[in-house]
This record gives C-alpha cells, sequence and structure tokens, in this order.
C-alpha cells in the first residue's frame, strides 16, 4: 500500500474516536476551580504547619532561655524554613514548568526527583543525628539522676517511635522518587524503541 | 472584572471545544485505564485553566496546548502508583455510533490504537502529534527536539507500527 495513503487512513481512522468527557464547559470549570482551590489550601495548610512550628520553638526557647535550647530552636527553624522552601519550589515545578517542551520539562522533573531523593537522604541522616543527639542527652541526663526511670523508660520510647516514623517517611519518600526516576529515564531514553527496530 | 472573567471563561470554552477530542486522544494514548484517563483529562483541563493567562503567542496555540497536555500525561504516568496488568486495562471493542464504519472496516480502529498504545513513547508521542496534523516543526517545538530527529523518529514510528498492526491480524 501506498505509505501517505497508509498514514492519511491512519489519520481517518484516530481522528474518528472523538472522546471527550465533561462536555458541560461550566462543570468543567467549577471542577477546574475547586481543584485549584484544594491546591491552595494544601498550600497554606503547610505554611500554617511551617509557622506554628516557628512560633512554638521560639515562645519554648523564650521561655526556657538556655543555651540548649536556643540551639534547638534554631535548628527548627532552619529545617522548617529548608523545608518549606523544598516544598513552595516542588509544587513550582509541578505547576508552573508545563509550557517547556517536552525534553526541558522531563530535564527540570528529573532535577525535582533528585532534589527529593537527596531532600530524603538529608532527613534520614537528620533523624539519626537528632536521635543519637537526643538519646545521649536522656541518657546523661538519667546518669546524673535528674530522671526518674519512668520517665527516663517514656521519654526514650517516645523519641524511638517518633524517630521510626520519621524514618518509615523519608524511606518512603526516597522510595517514590527513585521509582519516579526510573520510570522517568525509561520513557525519555526508552532503549528499547530503537532496539527492537 | 467580571467582563474579562466572562472573555476568559468564552476563550477556554471555545479553546475545549475546539482541541478537546485531540486532548482527548492524546490522554487515550498514555493511559488506557478509563479512571486513571478521566483523572489526567481533569489534570490537563486544570493545567490549561491555569496556563491560559500566560500565553503570549510566542508560540502557536496548538504547539502551547500539546505541550501542556504531554508534560500532564508525562507526569501522571511518573507518578502512576501501580501498574497495571495488560488484561485488567484490557477495554471492550468500541461501538459508539459517530465513528465512522467503512474506516473502522478496513483498517480496524482498535487494532490501531491498540498499536499505537505498544509503542514506545518516545514514538507514540511523534505518532499520535503526527496524527492530529501538527507539522514537523510544531512536533519539533512540543517535544523539544530537532526537525531532524522528529523526521526519523517518525519514520521508525510507522515502521513499527505498521509491523504491530500487521501482528494483530
Amino acid at each position: 500500500m501506498n505509505r501517505d495513503l497508509e498514514f492519511d487512513q491512519w489519520r481517518k481512522a484516530w481522528q474518528a474516536q472523538v472522546e471527550v468527557t465533561g462536555s458541560d464547559s461550566g462543570e468543567v470549570r467549577r471542577a477546574a476551580l475547586r481543584q485549584q482551590l484544594r491546591l491552595r489550601a494544601a498550600h497554606i495548610l503547610e505554611l500554617l504547619t511551617g509557622v506554628t512550628l516557628l512560633v512554638l520553638s521560639a515562645a519554648v526557647a523564650w521561655r526556657v532561655r538556655s543555651s540548649e535550647m536556643f540551639l534547638w530552636a534554631a535548628v527548627i527553624w532552619v529545617t522548617t524554613l529548608l523545608a518549606s522552601a523544598f516544598s513552595i519550589w516542588n509544587w513550582d515545578i509541578l505547576w508552573k514548568h508545563d509550557l517547556k517542551s517536552v525534553a526541558e520539562f522531563s530535564l527540570v522533573y528529573e532535577k525535582r526527583c533528585l532534589a527529593k531523593v537527596n531532600a530524603a537522604r538529608f532527613g534520614k541522616g537528620f533523624v539519626v543525628v537528632q536521635t543519637l543527639i537526643s538519646g545521649l542527652w536522656l541518657s546523661w541526663d538519667y546518669y546524673r539522676s535528674e530522671f526518674s526511670t519512668s520517665r527516663f523508660g517514656g521519654s526514650m520510647l517516645f523519641l524511638i517511635v517518633f524517630s521510626a516514623g520519621f524514618w518509615v517517611f523519608f524511606s518512603r519518600y526516597r522510595r517514590s522518587a527513585l521509582q519516579e526516576l526510573r520510570r522517568l529515564g525509561a520513557t525519555r531514553d526508552a532503549p528499547d524503541a530503537f532496539r527492537s527496530l | 472584572m467580571n467582563e474579562r472573567r466572562e472573555h476568559f471563561e468564552q476563550e477556554y470554552d471555545r479553546l475545549w471545544r475546539d482541541y478537546g477530542p485531540s486532548l482527548a486522544r492524546l490522554a487515550y494514548s498514555y493511559e488506557p485505564n478509563a479512571d486513571g484517563r478521566e483523572d489526567l483529562l481533569q489534570d490537563i483541563r486544570l493545567a490549561i485553566w491555569l496556563a491560559l493567562p500566560r500565553f503570549r503567542g510566542e508560540s502557536s496555540l496548538k504547539t502551547f496546548l500539546f505541550r501542556i497536555a504531554h508534560n500532564r500525561a508525562l507526569t501522571h504516568v511518573w507518578r502512576r502508583k501501580t501498574t497495571r496488568s495488560a488484561e485488567e486495562l484490557k477495554e471492550p471493542i468500541d461501538t459508539r455510533p459517530g465513528l465512522e464504519r467503512a474506516t473502522i472496516e478496513a483498517i480496524n480502529y482498535s487494532r490501531l490504537t491498540e498499536a499505537i498504545r505498544q509503542l514506545p513513547l518516545p514514538f507514540r508521542q511523534v505518532i499520535t502529534l503526527s496524527l492530529e496534523d501538527l507539522s514537523y516543526a510544531e512536533i519539533a517545538s512540543v517535544l523539544g527536539i530537532s526537525e531532524n530527529n522528529v523526521a526519523v523518529r517518525i519514520n521508525r514510528a510507522r515502521k513499527l507500527l505498521r509491523e504491530k498492526v500487521g501482528e494483530s491480524r
């Protein structure tokens, strides 16, 4: 068969498929607005969580006024600000780079996934360091008999559960970012595409 | 303010009327599952809604829309949580009355779409854009590759598609 004729037939068959759901434009518009509102709500929630952490840590440090507490508050401030900046950058990539070409968008998305993997790695390292410091601190206080055994046990249990929760969160986060990276590599490079010819 | 909003909404409606079927077909090429496809289309609608005010006419409207739709579709594929089995994704043959029976009988529409879906993504992208009547320059602009590259990919994609359509006969 003539190649152009063949392609014209494919084109005709392809374009004969007219499947548009949600043809009521008002409904589409409302759905788009609802989704936009959900995105904004998620942003606001993240922002509020960040502000709460900042205010609470500052208030505790102000009240206790010890060098350890100021150090602790400083660490909370730095990590919260870093996490918020990362979150904004993350959303920004998802919704503001749509206008780029597919190749450019893929590169930006890959950068985003790598940043997520690095953030998860940093988070896990941070959890380990934080747990070690807090554990040693608690143990030292217990050793100096500043804690009762039950209070020490409760604090250690809380620390372990809290750290384990964060460890699991960062592990999942990293795994999902790595999966995205793998899928991205498979669709962009598509070595199979050329091998199968 | 209201007038501007009304104008924007009219523009959006017109755009969806003109390009909705093409964008739905694009979603069809990325997502075989009906529910997943509806989610993807919803994402594309939202992305276009958000991006439309930023359209400055630096590229054609068609290129602008297809860029957004492809980027959304890729995000959908990359973020998909599970890989569904081929059996699960099978859908009944389309028997909607709007389809042109003669064309379907000649080359079997279902076979064509199935074969397109089996193409590796870079080939699927060029072939579907070409089937939507985009020129090589427009395809190059959407995908961010050179026109030569588009030509090479289309040739290979056509060859592969011919084999796949033949296999399913």
